[in-house]
């Protein structure tokens, strides 16, 4: 008996043991498109971008600089580091001025469209549409409803007494405008993002809130109706059951719509491509579209990737920090 | 002892594989290329940027080349979309190592092909006994002016292909209403376009005298209009930045301040001009089609030199893009200049300026049976430009040079939109043109 065990033991153990790797082999089997995909897609460009930003490369591969491109971009070049911190400035601003707008506002639509109202789906549709409408035409759409001489933005201004403005094509600040036009001179500190960047703000809040609407409905449908009910027999307001009840379940949610919703605004391209290109002046000439301009329009590609890897430091930076100060302010059931 | 022979005996091997896969130096012995005889069959790409009608005409072209050339030569025409998208292409195709035999370009764009030493020198092409120019001098001096790059050693690096010139576009109707004569000067210019300008009573502009996209090479033709350089003579710093440019920019900022001229967005001016509700716009000899495209009822137009201050030495900017032969092998190079050569020819430059609307690069063409005929049936501006070649300057064609074109137009744009005089404008944009011009030396 006691050999009959030895015997099938050590059988056993290799009958486990070859399951286990057909199961590993089966496992990497799965996995391999994806890693082979990711790989060569995206993990070897962007080694080799890190790899570029470290020579002078300029069309085609020069001198070994090691951090010398990173150094110009960042306080030795007095041109590309004006132009290098000039783009986050703008690429925060514009986040600045679209991330907290987006999400309030699809905060207020997704609460509306979760109560009862008639024609809910039709409205979620409508509100969803600008978010699977293709970014470039919509963004063409936008540039002639904001054409300074036959564009609708201007028409409706008139109606309101309001002379006609440039949209996309003004460099100068919005606050420069609105005090100009009460007699003001602002200095150029106090000027504001320029009315293009505002403009390109009021695109992207309409082209991404609807997305962030469906978010929160699920996250609102995840929270449980007990504690509604629970709040409201304890003799709660609605406003007390927003503020103390939805807002703090919801906060998982709302961290991962605004972690998502920034690192969108930092890596937008498209629609600053279409309407501006990053003009009138550079006022709209993010990061990302400076990677762009120095990569492809200038041919410096030792410098364009060495502005594409500290625009990835900063984001990471950046979400790093939010996961840090937020993490802890979020409300799990 | 074996070994190290063997491991020397690799490493020559790879050396010479590394040293022929790099490109070769510019100095290269080409003139025995370009005399070599093709028997086998060559077949070669041209990348280009020519869309709808003019890749039509191109095509058309390219089949005629490939059904008569008599030595075996085939050539593919590939659109890789506009300009940039073209350049774009055509630097990844250096970075990979993977180039087509012709590339159509601007000269800055050939001057960054150059750099990564994958364009063939034309010169010794041109004046090779067998395969050369036997009448160079019936091909316009300024097209070989701008295809000739003293940054690299005054080679001639490209060839005429899609060539254009600027211009101005008159309303004739609405000089005629006024009595007015097209504009020659600058000081008549200002008075004609304040005269042909409505506004209504309030002093809202509801005709605008002209329509003033801020371009770089707008610009650029101002100053020369003016009488001004654009390069300093060793090419190593800007001269647009004087007191032609400050001129330039002063009468575009006072028109445009004062209500009468108009900086459009896109190419709206083309439909405004077409409909009868613009005096003049400048711009370039191949915006012809879209203009007759716009004229909806009966309009007469025509094209004539830009303002100049002195109108006896007039000077404007020559426009358009050129073709280049990368590097390959030297029969694929004989082959793509064979094609060039031909595509430049009378007969075909004559031809190409019929179906493209660009402008035939030979003066002989002129005298042309099917060019006349075409100038007096179907395209008179046609001809008025043609009149005008010889006033072309070539815009600068050193490295760095399409950075500097942005910096003109942020500088118009700066003093358009109040954030600039004229003269803060220009200083400033000199000094970023001329840093530029350093970080690409």
């Amino acid at each position: 008996m006691t050999v009959q065990v030895r015997a099938e033991g050590p059988s056993r153990r290799n009958a486990r043991r070859r399951r286990r790797i057909g199961e590993h082999l089966w496992a990497y089997g799965l996995l391999a498109p994806v890693i082979v995909i990711l790989g060569v897609f995206k993990i070897f460009p962007a080694f080799y971008a890190f790899y570029i930003s470290l020579f002078r490369w300029d069309i085609i591969q020069g001198a070994f600089r090691g951090l010398g491109n990173y150094g110009d971009i960042l306080y030795e070049n007095p041109t590309r580091a004006e132009a290098f911190w000039r783009s986050l400035s703008t690429t925060f601003t514009y986040g600045l001025f679209t991330v907290p707008l987006e999400m309030g506002l699809a905060l207020v639509v997704a609460f509306l469209l979760f109560g009862k109202l008639r024609g809910r789906g039709v409205y979620r549709t409508l509100y969803y549409l600008p978010y699977v409408t293709s970014t470039v035409a919509a963004a063409v759409i936008f540039n002639w409803l904001f054409h300074p001489q036959y564009g609708i933005a201007n028409a409706i201004l008139g109606l309101v007494g309001v002379g006609p403005q440039k949209w996309y094509d003004e460099p100068r600040g919005l606050f420069e405008l609105a005090a100009s036009a009460a007699g003001v001179a602002l200095p150029d500190w106090a000027a504001g993002p320029s009315l293009a960047l505002v403009g390109i703000c009021a695109f992207s809040i309409w082209h991404y809130f609807g997305y962030q609407v469906i978010i929160f409905l699920a996250g609102l449908g995840n929270i449980s109706n007990e504690y509604y009910e629970a709040a409201r027999l304890d003799g709660a307001s609605e406003r007390q059951v927003f503020r103390l009840i939805t807002l703090p379940l919801l906060s998982p949610t709302t961290f991962f719509v605004f972690t998502i919703a920034t690192i969108g605004v930092l890596r937008e391209f498209n629609a600053f491509y279409i309407l501006t290109n990053g003009g009138p002046l550079d006022t709209t000439r993010t990061t990302g579209l400076l990677v762009f301009k120095t990569f492809y329009q200038q041919g410096q590609l030792g410098l364009g990737s060495a502005v594409a890897f500290l625009l990835a430091l900063a984001i990471l930076a950046f979400t790093l920090t939010q996961q840090r100060v937020l993490a802890s302010r979020v409300t799990y059931e | 002892m074996r070994v190290k022979a063997a491991l020397l005996a690799t490493l020559m091997v790879i050396a010479s594989a590394c040293s022929s896969a790099a490109p070769a130096p510019l100095t290269s012995a080409l003139s025995t290329d370009a005399d070599i005889d093709l028997t086998a069959p060559t077949a070669i790409t041209l990348w280009h940027g020519l869309s709808g009608s003019q890749q039509k005409a191109l095509d058309e072209l390219v089949a005629e080349f490939n059904a008569t050339n008599g030595k075996k030569i085939t050539v593919t025409a590939l659109l890789q979309g506009n300009y940039t998208q073209l350049y774009q292409k055509t630097l990844g195709a250096i970075q990979a190592g993977s180039l087509p035999e012709l590339a159509h370009a601007y000269e800055s764009f050939v001057a960054d092909y150059t750099k990564a030493g994958v364009v063939v020198d034309l010169g010794p092409y041109v004046a090779s006994k067998k395969n050369g120019l036997s009448d160079k001098d019936d091909i316009y001096k300024p097209y070989f002016d701008t295809n000739t790059f003293p940054q690299f050693g005054n080679k001639l690096l490209s060839f005429p292909f899609s060539k254009s010139m600027f211009v101005m576009y008159v309303n004739d109707d609405m000089l005629k209403a006024k009595g007015l004569k097209t504009p020659q000067t600058w000081d008549e210019f200002d008075k004609a376009v304040q005269a042909l300008t409505i506004k209504d009573a309030a002093g809202k502009t509801t005709q605008y005298g002209w329509a003033v996209p801020l371009g770089a090479s707008d610009f650029n033709a101002w100053v020369l209009s003016r009488g001004g350089n654009l390069m300093s003579a060793d090419q190593k710093t800007v001269a647009w930045n004087g007191k032609e440019g400050v001129e330039a920019v002063r009468i575009i900022d006072r028109l445009v301040k004062g209500g009468y001229a108009q900086v459009p967005k896109g190419y709206d001016y083309q439909n405004d001009f077409g409909a009868g509700k613009l005096a003049f716009f400048m711009g370039s000899t191949s915006t012809r089609p879209f203009i007759k495209d716009a004229i909806k009822g009966p309009l007469n137009w025509s094209i004539a030199q830009i303002p100049q201050t002195d109108p006896a030495k007039a000077h404007t900017v020559q426009y358009g893009a050129n073709v280049a032969v990368l590097k390959s092998t030297p029969e694929k190079q004989l082959a793509s200049w064979l094609f060039v050569k031909w595509f430049n020819d009378k007969e075909r430059t004559a031809k190409w300026a019929t179906t493209s609307y660009y402008m035939p690069a030979r003066k002989t063409a002129a005298e042309s049976a099917l060019l006349k005929e075409y100038w007096a049936k179907t395209d008179t501006q046609g001809k008025q430009a043609f009149d005008l070649l010889a006033t072309t300057v070539p815009e600068p064609n050193v490295r760095g040079q399409q950075d500097i074109r942005d910096v003109i137009q942020d500088a118009l744009t700066a003093v358009t939109a109040g954030k600039s005089t004229p003269e803060d404008a220009m200083k400033t944009a000199g000094d970023k043109a001329n840093a530029i011009l350093k970080d690409n030396q």
